[in-house]
């Protein structure tokens, strides 16, 4: 799948080590593996926060609200974890997945210019979902212009 | 004061260095550093940095020298230090890192920091014990909690690596023992501690102890947790399931589906426990059964398959649409089989209603279609035909397509495929590709990095179409098969099932040059090299494509090298952050990409691919030969993690791989790794000899003593290989099916004798060489002639390598590269033979060679043996030649 970011191993060992509790699997009852995310919490007072740094469902299981569990369990853990908002990155190309997200109450909170580099460079949609500590949601209110990604904090 | 300015005015001096360094210009970097070594020539900390600089700049020699030079001071300066540990760690010499830090350590056994550093460099080595007994001296410098559980998991790892008995008799007891302590003097602090601690007594096999744990005060802390609560709660039902309590399981197991239907492990172990408290109450007698309606209030124990089956039927009613509660149903009635196959059949009937219309639905019900009676599968799908019909209406939504190939797929799987006729075959394939056709304007809209659910129907036609192919040769069912995947992947390019169905008949038919291009869009990398790069490598390596196959060979190589070395500096930040859990499963991985057989395999043919291919010159193969790391391989540890799953199957058990089919192919290709390395072995001892022998026996004499080492143990391997794979390949059963492994490479190179002139050469240049001091009768002609034999055959066999049958390309091609290979072995065989004949020292380029007096009766073998090569070359040529014009 084209749209699913291959990582290389150190990617993933990296959130492993750091933030085990945020990487979650599906397996199906045959034992292969139907889907997966992970992500990590950071951040600072009303910055601190889940995010999803890769979701994604194989093929074959899709149609199965699969990724809406899992993105679920996600934020039911930041959640708990006192995170005020769960945001992640999408390319502004991939309309499947915006819309996916936007069902699950995701807004686009900003634009960051050029945050994926390869032939060509495409930038990003912030997507964030306030949770229950932001209770008049002010970590979603959406900035006026696009970011560049050397300004990025996180 | 004074010593504190000079500090000051040092740091002062070494930052532009940082800076340059940072910046990567290590040129103005070493500059920097030796403009302040001119003022102060002892600076350590900038010695050190210099050596970082040349090191950088590829002048490995002489950084190494200098950090070499510091490390016998015994540094304790911080700076020096870090850059040192950095120089160390890229040049790839961890062991260094530990000296370092142990001198540093012996100068200030109280410094934390020191010892941290060498913690890590222990981890970095894999040297368990010392890693113990330093996380020991810290916490004794430090009493902090994490230093004291890095010597706990330290201790586990050794128990889980190591010998198994040992580890259940000392090392565990001990861990268990250390965390014991610490919970009798309330010094449990963070909750991974509390895992590690249940670890440790499930690795005992205390299930008792473990759930006490979990249901004591440290259990209940780590449930209340944010990260931990699920993982508690799913441990309780194992645990008690371990212990047999089954009304617990069956409780708890209930308590959970109630929220989670959809969960299998726990719909698993909630069938489990149902059935285990049934059969046990009826043999006591039984339970009365409650009356009424089936009640969902929690905490409830069901203690009936039919209890089981009520509750599945009320969650499904209350969560629609989830497959957790139907397949717990199939499952339930899977296990308790007898006299209910109708029952089954009726199940999967529902399921197919109910989720057929998903891409997973064939999956999910394989196992429960494997139990069907074959007596009574036709019925079956007779029922199942006329719920849908099979006709040639064309499908109004994808859904539908889901469902019409999921049922094609069940009848496959239940044997209908199997013995069709031609004309059976070709009615089905054009039925299939109609569907395919008329189904396009659904799948239209998809965007190209979806999948098309219409592809199904190709995948289902090129299995139908590779049976025919190599059933009846005829070379339309491959072509037919060819063009409509390629008009698949038109449009639907991402899909890799299409691409591997594709390549798969492309590789069979010997054209290894359009599987690299369709191969191209998988992008096969990371952890897919170990897994599937067997599909792509194979056929590249028949057909002699070596410039793309070296490049991936140098890509795995570069895989396997570096991510255990990754893996382990993730290890490290995992004893950083506490999160000791995860190490176990890192140093699996870790372990699992070190004993993937493909690591000797990928660099054995790399090298091979180098002398035989690449190399432009006698001189650059003897570099080769000088550069090639032929490490001692640890042969009974190695493992097979290539993947055969991922090419999706709807074969029949007639047709299926079987376990046992892919590890008989798994020890032919360790006999091919361990006669290739025993090949290449013995040509690189050649070339060395060759490139450095003094005539006659003259020369170093340890270094000849090595040689012939080294090639007799190249000859014992070869001829126990030899043997070996002889009967291996007697046993060998090859399903020739898309997704089973490739027929072992072995059979090409034992057919052709490959393997037995390699074996005759290296016979004959220990008997040369043992000759040349007279340890031996002396060498005769008639030593040459089992190779002339050989050389005979080989080129016999030439004569005959063309065909109009395309499914025995590929083979035909693969005995070509081996006969080329030979060639070439057989080429550096002889030039090491005749560096061992010849009189005068080295072997000027233009100049006639000159037998030594003890060898000159060989003169006529010798010429006899280079005019047959050359001969081979020549068959070789021409044969080739033919080929290209044939394709």
């Amino acid at each position: 799948d084209p749209l699913t970011e291959m990582y290389g191993l150190s990617f993933y060992l990296q959130y492993l080590a750091k933030w085990p509790e945020y990487f979650m699997v599906a397996e199906s009852p045959s034992g292969t593996l139907m889907g997966y995310i992970m992500g990590k919490s950071e951040g600072q007072h009303e910055n601190w926060h889940g995010h999803v740094t890769a979701v994604t469902v194989g093929p074959q299981h899709r149609r199965l609200g699969l990724a809406n569990k899992l993105m679920k369990g996600m934020e039911d853990l930041s959640d708990a974890k006192n995170c005020y908002f769960v945001d992640l990155f999408v390319r502004v190309s991939n309309s499947i997945a915006i819309s996916f997200y936007n069902k699950l109450g995701y807004t686009v909170y900003r634009t960051v210019l050029q945050y994926y580099s390869g032939e060509q460079d495409e930038d990003a949609y912030d997507m964030r979902k306030a949770l229950t500590l932001d209770v008049n949601k002010k970590s979603v209110i959406p900035l006026p212009s696009p970011v560049h990604m050397e300004d990025l904090d996180y | 004061m004074a010593r504190s300015q000079n500090d000051t005015i040092s740091e002062r001096r070494l930052r532009p260095i940082y800076d340059w360094l940072d910046n990567g210009n290590n040129k103005k970097a070493l500059q920097e550093a030796e403009k302040v070594l001119k003022k102060q020539p002892n600076f350590q900390c900038c010695r050190a940095l210099k050596g970082l600089a040349l090191l950088r700049l590829g002048k490995e020699d002489e950084a190494l020298k200098i950090l070499d030079g510091i490390l016998t001071e015994c540094p304790v300066d911080e700076g020096a230090l870090n850059a040192m540990t950095l120089s160390y760690r890229e040049l790839k010499m961890p062991e260094k890192i530990c000296t370092l830090y142990e001198n540093a350590t012996k100068h200030e056994p109280e410094n934390e920091e020191f010892l941290s550093h060498l913690f890590m460099s222990y981890v970095r080595l894999g040297n368990l014990k010392k890693q113990q007994t330093t996380a020991m001296s810290l916490y004794k410098v430090k009493m902090k909690n994490p230093y004291y559980f890095w010597s706990v998991m330290s201790i586990v790892l050794q128990a889980v690596e190591g010998d198994e008995k040992l580890g259940q008799a000392v090392t565990l007891p001990l861990a268990q023992k250390m965390v014991e302590k610490m919970e009798k003097e309330g010094k449990m602090e963070q909750e991974q501690e509390t895992i590690i601690y249940l670890l440790i007594l499930e690795l005992r096999n205390n299930w008792k102890g473990a759930l006490d744990l979990l249901n004591g005060p440290l259990g209940k802390k780590l449930e209340n947790s944010a990260s931990y609560h699920l993982i508690c709660l799913n441990k309780r039902i194992e645990l008690e399931g371990k212990l047999e309590n089954w009304s617990e399981v069956a409780r708890l197991s209930r308590n959970m589906l109630l929220q989670q239907p959809d969960s299998w492990d726990i719909i698993n172990n909630y069938i489990q426990a149902v059935i285990k408290l049934q059969e046990a109450d009826s043999t006591n007698g039984g339970e009365a059964k409650e009356e009424g309606p089936y009640s969902m209030k929690l905490n409830k124990v069901d203690r009936s398959v039919e209890e089981a089956e009520s509750l599945m039927t009320c969650l499904s009613a209350g969560f629609p649409g989830l497959r957790g509660p139907f397949l717990a149903k199939l499952e339930i009635c899977y296990r308790t089989l007898e006299g209910r196959s109708s029952l089954l059949q009726d199940l999967i009937m529902e399921y197919i209603d109910l989720f057929g219309g998903k891409p997973v639905c064939f999956s999910d019900i394989k196992k429960y279609l494997k139990v069907i009676p074959v007596e009574e599968r036709n019925n079956f799908i007779l029922r199942l035909r006329s719920r849908y019909p099979d006709t040639t209406s064309v499908p109004s939504n994808t859904a539908q397509i889901y469902r019409e190939i999921c049922l094609s797929g069940i009848e496959r799987f239940l044997g209908q495929h199997l013995n069709l006729s031609t004309e059976r075959v070709d009615s089905m394939v054009s039925g299939l590709c109609d569907r395919y056709v008329a189904s396009q304007p659904l799948v239209q809209h998809i965007v190209t990095t979806e999948l098309r659910p219409s592809d199904g129907y190709l995948i289902l036609a090129g299995q139908l179409l590779w049976e025919r192919w190599i059933a009846t040769k005829e070379k339309r069912f491959f072509l037919q098969a060819c063009s409509m995947l390629q008009i698949g992947l038109i449009g639907s390019p991402s899909n890799w099932q299409l691409m591997l169905l594709l390549v798969r008949f492309l590789g069979r038919a010997g054209a290894g040059q359009l599987c690299d291009s369709v191969c191209g869009p998988l992008d096969i990398k990371n952890m897919m090299l170990d897994t599937l790069s067997w599909v792509l490598t194979r056929p590249l390596a028949a057909t002699g494509y070596v410039d793309k196959l070296h490049r991936i060979y140098c890509q795995m190589t570069r895989f396997y090298l570096h991510s255990p070395k990754e893996t382990t500096e993730h290890i490290i930040q995992a004893y950083k952050h506490g999160n000791l859990s995860q190490i176990c499963d890192m140093s699996k991985l870790k372990r699992r990409l070190q004993t993937t057989y493909l690591v000797p395999n990928v660099y054995t043919e790399k090298i091979l691919i180098d002398l035989n291919f690449l190399a432009k010159s006698l001189d650059e193969m003897i570099e080769d030969a000088e550069f090639a790391n032929l490490k001692p391989i640890d042969w009974k540890s190695l493992a097979d993690n290539r993947d055969f799953r991922t090419i999706q199957s709807f074969e029949p058990e007639e047709t299926s791989v079987p376990d046992e089919m892919i590890a008989t192919n798994f020890q032919l290709e360790q006999a091919f790794v361990r006669v290739r390395r025993a090949t290449l072995s013995a040509l690189v001892t050649c070339l060395k000899l060759g490139g450095h022998t003094e005539p006659s026996g003259g020369g170093d004499k340890g270094a000849r003593e090595q040689a012939l080492k080294d090639l007799k143990e190249s000859e014992e391997a070869l001829s126990t290989w030899l043997d070996k794979s002889k009967s291996l390949l007697g046993e060998e059963k090859v399903l020739d099916m898309p997704q089973a492994p490739y027929r072992s490479e072995m059979n090409s190179l034992v057919d052709g004798e490959h393997l037995a002139g390699v074996l005759h050469c290296v016979k004959l240049v220990q008997t040369i060489m043992l000759t040349a001091t007279q340890e031996k009768p002396g060498v005769s002609g008639a030593d040459f002639e089992p190779l002339m034999k050989v050389l005979d055959n080989l080129k016999a066999a030439t004569a005959t390598t063309t065909s109009p049958d395309w499914t025995v390309v590929c083979d035909l091609l693969e005995s070509n590269k081996h006969a080329v290979e030979s060639f070439s072995f057989f080429t550096i065989f002889t030039f090491s033979i005749l560096s061992l004949l010849r009189t005068g020292k080295g072997m000027k380029k233009g100049k006639k060679a000159v037998l030594g007096a003890k060898f000159s009766h060989l003169e006529p073998a010798y010429k006899d043996l280079t005019a047959n090569i050359q001969d081979l070359g020549a068959a070789l040529h021409q044969q080739l030649q033919a080929i290209y014009k044939t394709l």
